[in-house]
């Protein structure tokens, strides 16, 4: 072959090649804010380069988005679902995390002390695994780096649990590639039941005869690696050597949590919150039907949560209720109320109080309701035959009254407290 | 004797029809809180609304109205621990989220209230302290259980917590309200136990 038809063969592949990029909608090249970390534009094209934290349903989602308008919609809704307190205007979670992907570009490490000299840039950049860890969980709440003759520099974030100050997170990276090379995240889940495995694999020269999970003995120059680990100090005098070589093998000090479940995409504080089970009862619900027609409500002025009443405790347990201060349900030319009683008596002499319960209805006149809502009608309570079966004795009374007839359940109440003497 | 009589004349106390609470249409609320308690850790319950008015034509005077309303109770997110929810922020989130859906109900309950109680005072100013100070007139109306205003001048409401045997453990008292009397007349705004039980069940039934 001449070297004029290698060419043309070249040029024939390689106009194959980009034209089948092409038709298979191949995506632009990206655009960076910031070049040396690729860290790329806030532009809704770009959002899963960027927010790379989408849960594995979201990315297929977006994936099937044509066009910026829709891609728009589904960066709104991502944010919205994410938004730690949906009180207020702004998207706190969304300004933290732009704040992080901001100190990433600033290389917010670089003068911190304990990691003086740390880039980002030049330990992954954006993808790498420190800014991976910064971006999802923030500034440490305590960092340092440690370095040794015999092992490869280590650097270890630490999250406290601002529940118990326990270590909630230990992030331990290690310069894998040994001096010069970048930080990696040290892989603790492994080591976990292995703990001579995780100080060989920190150590300048590794014994390559130690194999993890096989039983063998701890090589001794492996044991002398981790006893100088623990004795050194921190760069920044603020962790020293023993949490280094804790962490080697121990992600937190709640033995559930894994470092592989903690770096996973976050589930969204909406989902959480869903999760958490959160309720609120003793809401009324909704009215139904036409008033007048299918209810009537209570006309006195301060009946909105409230049903005036006197409370009389003799040979029954009444109350006396004028027409108009009560809601009621209509039911063809009758109105009726349903109250949901609860009668409490106690004594010092008895242990145990004595409790009555009761659905009490009470049907009148619809036609009354409306024209005499000034008249007082009784509602027993208790009745003769209840109150007759009481023990002798000096009561305090406690009576609720709720207005649940059904259909309306208004909620409505009162509450009394009174002395009784049986 | 006479200390007595003073006692008495400061110390007015009128009942029934035609001694109305003052009206604050017009004035300026500077001050407005959920009336509420809790049940436990957990559960708060909502009973009403205080707010504090000021008379813009005098600013010496104060009104504080207690409103009442249809009784709920909210039951904040037992939070997860950090390692479930994989966040540190998460419980805060939560509380987040609780506190929109709280308010929302309470906003909800709260376009239906009635005023049961009223004080008013006047104060003037501490020439040492610099500071507002009640100048001794106060007067209080509490709407009792019959639906009358019972007034008194000179006496404060007393507030105190009102319990009732809990439906689960008998033997224990549970607060279900609180408990407002001024000069012998009562009012108190409570909620249904019923509606702490329902909370329990859901909790109970979401573990299963």
């Amino acid at each position: 072959m001449t070297k004029s038809r290698m060419l043309i063969s070249a040029i024939i592949v390689s106009v194959m090649f980009s034209g089948g990029c092409a038709l298979r909608g191949n995506k632009k090249p990206l655009i960076f804010v910031d070049q040396a970390n690729n860290i790329p534009a806030d532009i809704p094209s770009q959002f899963p380069d960027r927010y790379y934290f989408l849960i594995d349903k979201e990315r297929k989602e977006f994936e099937k988005l044509l066009t910026d308008e829709d891609r728009q919609v589904f960066v709104d809704k991502f944010w919205a679902e994410r938004d730690t307190d949906p009180m207020t205007p702004e998207n706190e979670y969304k300004e933290k995390i732009d704040e992080r992907i901001e100190d990433i570009t600033n290389e917010r490490f670089f003068g911190t002390l304990g990691t003086t000299g740390i880039l980002f840039r030049s330990n992954g950049g954006f993808r790498g695994n420190m800014a991976r860890v910064y971006l999802l969980h923030g500034e440490p709440d305590a960092m340092d780096m440690l370095e040794g003759r015999r092992f490869v520099d280590l650097m270890l974030w630490l999250y406290f649990n601002p529940e118990n100050s326990n270590i909630l997170y230990a992030f331990l990276f290690y310069q894998k590639g040994g001096l010069g090379g970048s930080f990696y995240l040290f892989p603790q889940d492994i080591y976990k039941l292995d703990p001579c495995g995780a100080v060989n694999e920190i150590t300048e020269s590794k014994d390559r005869d130690y194999f993890s999970g096989l039983g063998q003995a701890c090589p001794a120059e492996v044991e002398q690696v981790y006893q100088e680990l623990q004795m050194t100090s921190g760069k920044g005098g603020i962790l020293d050597g023993y949490v280094f070589a804790w962490a080697l093998f121990n992600f937190s000090q709640d033995s559930t949590l894994l470092q592989g479940s903690v770096l996973d995409p976050p589930k969204p504080a909406s989902e959480i919150a869903k999760d958490s089970k959160i309720s609120v009862t003793g809401e009324a619900t909704g009215l139904t039907g036409i008033a007048g027609t299918d209810y009537i409500l209570a006309s006195c002025e301060k009946c909105n949560s409230f049903i005036p009443a006197e409370l009389r405790l003799g040979k029954e347990f009444t109350l006396l209720i004028r027409r108009g201060d009560i809601d009621w349900k209509v039911v063809g030319d009758q109105a009726e109320v349903e109250l949901k009683v609860k009668v409490t008596l106690e004594n010092t002499s008895r242990q145990t109080p004595l409790i009555f319960e009761n659905k009490v209805l009470f049907k009148d006149q619809k036609n009354l309701t409306v024209s005499s809502p000034q008249e007082q009608i009784v509602i027993v309570l208790l009745t003769t035959d209840e109150v007759t079966k009481i023990p002798a004795g000096t009561y305090r009374v406690s009576v609720y009254v709720k207005n649940a007839t059904s259909g309306l359940m208004t909620k409505k109440y009162n509450a009394w407290q009174k002395e009784f003497e049986k | 004797m006479f200390l007595a009589l003073m006692l008495l004349l400061a110390m007015e106390i009128l009942t029934g029809s035609g001694t109305g609470p003052p009206n604050v249409a017009g004035y300026t609320p500077v001050l407005s809180k959920e009336l509420d308690f809790q049940v436990d850790d957990y559960t708060t319950c909502f009973v009403g609304r205080v707010v504090v008015y000021q008379n813009p034509d005098d600013l010496n005077e104060f009104i504080r109205v207690y409103y009442r309303q249809v009784a709920i109770c909210s039951e904040r997110a037992k939070q997860k621990s950090s390692s479930e929810s994989g966040s540190r922020d998460s419980n805060l989130s939560n509380l987040n989220y609780f506190r929109k859906q709280e308010s929302e109900a309470i906003g909800r309950v709260q376009q239906s209230t009635d005023a049961f109680a009223y004080i008013q005072w006047q104060t003037v100013r501490d020439s040492r302290t610099g500071q507002g100070i009640q100048d001794g007139f106060f007067k209080s109306w509490l709407l009792d259980q019959n639906g009358s205003w019972t007034i008194a001048s000179g006496y404060n409401l007393n507030t105190s917590p009102f319990s009732e045997p809990s439906k689960s453990y008998p033997k224990k008292r549970i607060i279900v309200g609180i408990k407002f009397d001024l000069a012998g007349a009562v009012h108190i705004v409570r909620i249904d136990q019923d509606d702490i039980l329902s909370l329990v069940k859901e909790i109970t039934n979401d573990k299963k």
